[in-house]
């Protein structure tokens, strides 16, 4: 079905300027969503990765800063003498108090450091610290009970990932570092344990600006997580899959499936790695957050094109009221002219493709307004004649029984000759008249001929000879009546005129379509220009009435041809088409209607 | 007719687009577009200015004391949360030792807490110093004794707001004193006394453990010593050195006898003591059964082995002996961002009922007099103590002693280092003395 064709045509032009336009802004919408938020991951990507090397320098300081903390305190903090054999309990107490009290200071001056832990290998005997806030002085063996000693057994030095700090004075979270102590000559002395505050980490890797989505994790040279405790591997798993790109930084999109990180689409994970550390900082933002920027963009697009939308449903339906306007004027102007049939007024100021459709219906109606006028004036003529004929049904009962008392009149006078003549002109009327129809058949119309001929031979007495041939075949088809009686009454009243005799001959001749007759006569003939002469003027009528409606029935190549006959007298040929069937002779009536109409 | 229903057609639409919009706007939330149409969706404003507009502040707060006294003054921190969401504090707390080390270097560091607990000793050292607040405005002292009151002023400025009145005198183990059927220290007993019951103890005890602490490193408790041999404190209140040469070789003497008795424990054992820590503390460990103690500490005393201490008025000698004090004060950092909050806090500590119903005697007895009143009938056994103590100690105690400037440190660092080298017999007194004499002298 194409809707073109079936739909209104107001209805086509809104909807399809609204769809299309519908389409386009989605498409428009679409296109700048998908290219922000790439666009929006690309720039978050920057500005974190910025931010994350910022951080992680900023990081890296503090966490120098305490690495070279512990190197210095280590070179300080002489231990050799707890060892000296020939030490003094004052002494110990002495070294005991001093080395607490420096250690204290470095806690006291730092905001980072939250206390400072000290496993000395010698046996110090007894001591309660006096630095509550700072400084631990633990014996050697309960390092070998702490949950981290693996980690520092075969290395140096070591950070502890965040870890609950119990103490006298409540549990604090921390990171720490741990460092051995060795004397000049290399020996083992014990482990300095420097704890750092985890909040004040958590502050510093939260930085400033920071979104509460957003998630930072912080992760060693190992992998191993320093700032969340790592709940069932996840957090290494993040770790791994970071570090599966073996770059230093970066970032991918990526989601969690059953603990495992695979590429996704929840998260944006961007990473930078601290070079002098190689401490990695993971940041985890989620998708959504980033793209909610473009998907604002794209609701404010939507909005606006709503608002665009409604203009341009205004616009649209103000132009194909527009177009539809003069088609309904035409339609309405069309209904209106189809019931009462007055000429309708349209708009005259259209010069465009509109403005020649409403003259050519204007014209047409014009037209159509004289048709009716014509065909009315026709009604009434065909009225008119319709009560002629019927007048003139009337008329021949009169004439026939006139002629039927004429007739006896004659015989009662013992007139034959008179009554053949009655009874002949009775005949003649009866086919003349044939109902006031206006077609016979050829038979009829040559029994006439031959009626009347009779009466003229009758008149004449001797001298005025017939022939009448005639095709068997055609005596069947129809003609106009009284096609042939005007020129051979021509033929007896001119022709033979003042001559004591005379011959007339009539003739059929006639193929499948074609019929023509042949009326010759040996009289005067008529002059070689073709001219009648006046006294002939009294049959002309007849012959022009057959011209006219022949020409009218028929039309070319039928017609009549009057010409001399080169022996002497007339001859003249009328040519009819061949008619079997009187639907036929209707059909022709009508084209004759038509065409005299022309 | 036609053209009437079309333009209806047209507003129908227009009017569905406009919902459209409007819903769109409300889901949204963020986005003002600023046409006509969606002007009425206010309700989609963010909502990140609550009504009160009060920005989060969160107080850091340092104090010493013992457990009870953290316990208490935590959960008074919750409250006060609770109370005033907007404040969150930041705590921090040890015992007496190492406090003012801190303490001193955070504020040389321009790093100290807003809110400090303060001692009478070393007030003058801070509001000299400019460290202390003026906290003469802002909090309502009205229902407080104004010589309360006053103990917290330097140069006539209130720097330190009192927290409790306080006594020092002597806690000692009552249950083991009954058991071993001595004659338990009465209120107003003597030096002499306090020898004698060390040695009478010891002479029950045996080899198996000690009576009396080794006071050699408090200067203070030397001070009401030689306050109570009528030699004035230890240092005068213009800052002039002032021990008295005759009467610190007997004291100083006395306790090295002891010791070599074995009534006070060697230095090794003595340097191994924590105040009210309940593994540490030397009474309360058993090692002996006197020590002194302040007022304000009897319920973390009581909470030792309940019911199984005692308090007693400082040993007296021709005058009285012990004094009564504020038992510790708040102060304000000069260097706070957030004056405002912290003087609402302590006006809330020292004068709320709720407030003071946690914290019980924990810091001494009330300040507000209202509050005390309010308290009095549902107080503890150990509170009801700590009172008393205050109570016996009112007829004999000596004028209350701060620190001149400087003298704080000449007090906790070098007296008790020179006191220590005694103790580990690395000097005799004689020696000793000189060391404390040259040292003075740059405190003077």
């Amino acid at each position: 079905m194409n809707p073109f064709k079936s739909f209104k045509i107001y209805h086509l032009l809104f909807g399809l300027i609204a769809g299309f336009m519908l389409v386009l802004l989605s498409v428009v919408i679409w296109f700048s969503y998908t290219t922000s938020s790439k666009e929006f991951v690309q720039n978050t990507f920057y500005y974190q990765q910025q931010l994350l090397s910022e951080l992680n320098k900023q990081l890296s300081i503090q966490l120098v800063g305490i690495e070279q903390t512990a190197l210095a305190t280590s070179q300080n903090v002489r231990l050799e003498e707890f060892a000296s054999s020939n030490r003094t309990n004052y002494q110990m107490y002495r070294k005991k108090k001093d080395i607490e009290w420096y250690l204290a200071q470095i806690t006291y001056s730092s905001t980072v450091i939250d206390s400072i832990d000290l496993y000395i290998s010698y046996d110090v005997g007894p001591y309660s610290g006096t630095q509550d806030f700072g400084v631990r002085l633990l014996e050697h063996t309960q390092l070998l009970n702490e949950p981290w000693y693996a980690d520092i057994e075969l290395s140096d030095d070591a950070w502890l990932g965040e870890r609950t700090l119990l103490t006298s004075r409540g549990s604090r979270n921390v990171l720490s570092y741990v460092r051995k102590l060795y004397s000049n000559l290399g020996q083992y002395q014990g482990v300095i344990v420097i704890h750092v505050k985890a909040p004040a980490i958590h502050q510093l890797i939260a930085g400033r600006g920071g979104n509460e989505s957003t998630i930072r994790h912080l992760f060693d040279s190992g992998g191993r997580p320093m700032l969340q405790r790592d709940q069932s591997g996840k957090l290494e798993a993040l770790s791994s899959f970071v570090s599966e790109t073996k770059s230093p930084s970066g970032y991918r999109v990526a989601q969690q499936v059953n603990g495992a990180w695979v590429e996704g689409s929840e998260y944006l994970m961007v990473w930078s790695e601290d070079y002098s550390t190689k401490w990695k900082m993971i940041e985890l933002t989620p998708y959504k957050e980033i793209t909610r920027g473009s998907l604002n963009l794209a609701l404010a697009l939507t909005l606006i094109g709503l608002c665009a939308l409604i203009a341009v449903l205004f616009v649209t339906h103000y132009i194909a009221r527009q177009f539809t306007l003069p088609i309904r004027h035409l339609l309405s102007a069309m209904g209106k002219f189809s019931v009462d049939r007055k000429p309708v007024k349209l708009p005259g100021d259209y010069n465009n493709e509109f403005g020649a459709m409403f003259n050519g219906f204007r014209s047409t109606s014009d037209k159509i307004i004289q048709l009716y006028d014509s065909l009315e004036e026709q009604h009434r003529r065909q009225r008119d004649a319709e009560i002629s004929a019927l007048q003139a049904n009337i008329n021949p009962h009169f004439l026939y029984n006139t002629l039927d008392q004429l007739n006896w009149m004659a015989i009662d006078a013992g007139e034959e000759q008179m009554s053949r003549v009655l009874e002949l002109m009775g005949r003649m009327f009866r086919i003349g008249l044939s109902n006031g129809e206006r077609w016979i058949r050829i038979e009829d119309e040559l029994e006439h001929l031959a009626c009347y001929l009779e009466i003229q031979q009758i008149r004449w007495g001797e001298g005025l000879e017939y022939e009448i041939e005639v095709d068997e075949g055609c005596r069947k088809a129809w003609i106009p009546k009284l096609t042939l009686q005007p020129f051979v009454e021509n033929a007896v009243l001119h022709g033979l005129h003042g001559r004591m005799s005379g011959r007339i001959r009539i003739r059929c001749l006639g193929d499948a379509s074609r019929l023509e007759f042949t009326i010759e006569d040996d009289g005067v003939g008529i002059p070689e220009n073709g001219v009648l002469p006046p006294s002939r003027k009294k049959g002309g009528y007849g012959v022009k009435n057959v011209r006219e409606r022949l020409d009218a029935y028929f039309g070319a190549p039928y017609g009549v041809t009057i010409k001399p006959r080169p022996e002497g007298g007339t001859a003249v040929v009328v040519a009819i088409p061949r008619i079997e069937n009187i639907d036929d002779q209707l059909g022709g009536g009508r084209y004759v209607e038509n065409r005299t109409d022309r | 007719m036609m053209k009437r229903k079309a333009s209806w057609l047209m507003m129908l639409t227009v009017i569905v687009m406009l919902s459209l919009i409007v819903s769109a706007c409300s889901g949204g939330g963020s986005i003002n577009t600023g046409n006509s149409g969606s002007s009425d969706s206010s309700g989609s404003s963010g909502g990140n200015v609550n009504g009160s507009g009060e920005q989060a502040v969160k107080l850091r707060i340092l104090w010493w004391g013992s457990q009870q006294r953290h316990d208490a003054t935590m959960e008074a921190l919750k409250l006060y949360t609770e109370q005033n969401p907007h404040v969150t504090f930041e705590p921090e707390f040890s015992g007496w030792d190492g406090y003012w080390d801190k303490l001193s270097t955070q504020s040389a560091a321009k790093n100290a807490p807003d809110i400090i607990q303060m001692d009478s000793a070393y007030l003058a050292e801070y509001a000299s110093r400019n460290q202390l607040l003026d906290l003469s405005s802002g909090i309502d002292t009205s229902k407080m004794d104004q010589a309360l009151v006053d103990t917290g002023k330097y140069q006539d400025k209130l720097y330190a707001i009192s927290l409790g009145n306080n006594a020092f005198g002597m806690a000692y183990n009552k249950e083991a004193v009954e058991k071993l059927g001595l004659t338990p220290p009465q209120t107003g007993w003597t030096w002499e006394d306090y020898w004698a019951f060390g040695r009478e103890a010891k002479a029950k005890i045996g080899d198996g453990g000690y009576v009396l602490m080794d006071m050699s490193r408090d200067i203070d408790v030397y001070g009401l010593y030689q306050m109570s041999k009528g030699k004035g404190y230890y240092v005068t209140d213009d800052g002039k050195f002032n021990m008295d040469w005759e009467t610190w070789m007997e004291w100083i003497t006395t306790i090295g006898e002891l010791r070599e008795e074995g009534v006070i424990p060697p230095a090794d054992v003595q340097v191994t003591d924590k105040e009210l820590d309940p593994n540490l503390d030397l009474l309360a460990k058993g090692t002996v059964l006197i020590r002194q103690l302040h007022a304000a500490q009897a319920t973390a005393l009581d909470n030792l082995n309940p019911g199984g201490m005692a308090l007693v008025t400082m040993p007296r000698g021709d005058e009285g002996s012990g004094w009564l004090k504020s038992s510790m004060f708040w102060s304000v950092s000069a260097n706070t961002q957030y004056e405002e909050e912290s003087k609402k806090f302590i006006d809330w500590f020292i004068n709320s009922e709720e407030a003071n119903a946690i914290l019980g005697t924990t810091r001494g007895v009330p300040v507000n007099n209202e509050v005390l009143a309010a308290m009095e009938p549902n107080m503890s056994e150990a509170d009801k103590m700590g009172v008393e103590l205050i109570r016996e100690t009112a007829p004999i105690a000596q004028p209350f002693k701060t620190e001149p400037k400087g003298w704080p440190n000449f007090r906790n660092k070098d007296y008790r280092m020179i006191a220590e080298k005694i103790m580990y017999k690395q000097i005799t007194p004689e020696q000793a003395w000189e060391e404390i004499v040259s040292k003075s002298k740059e405190y003077e």
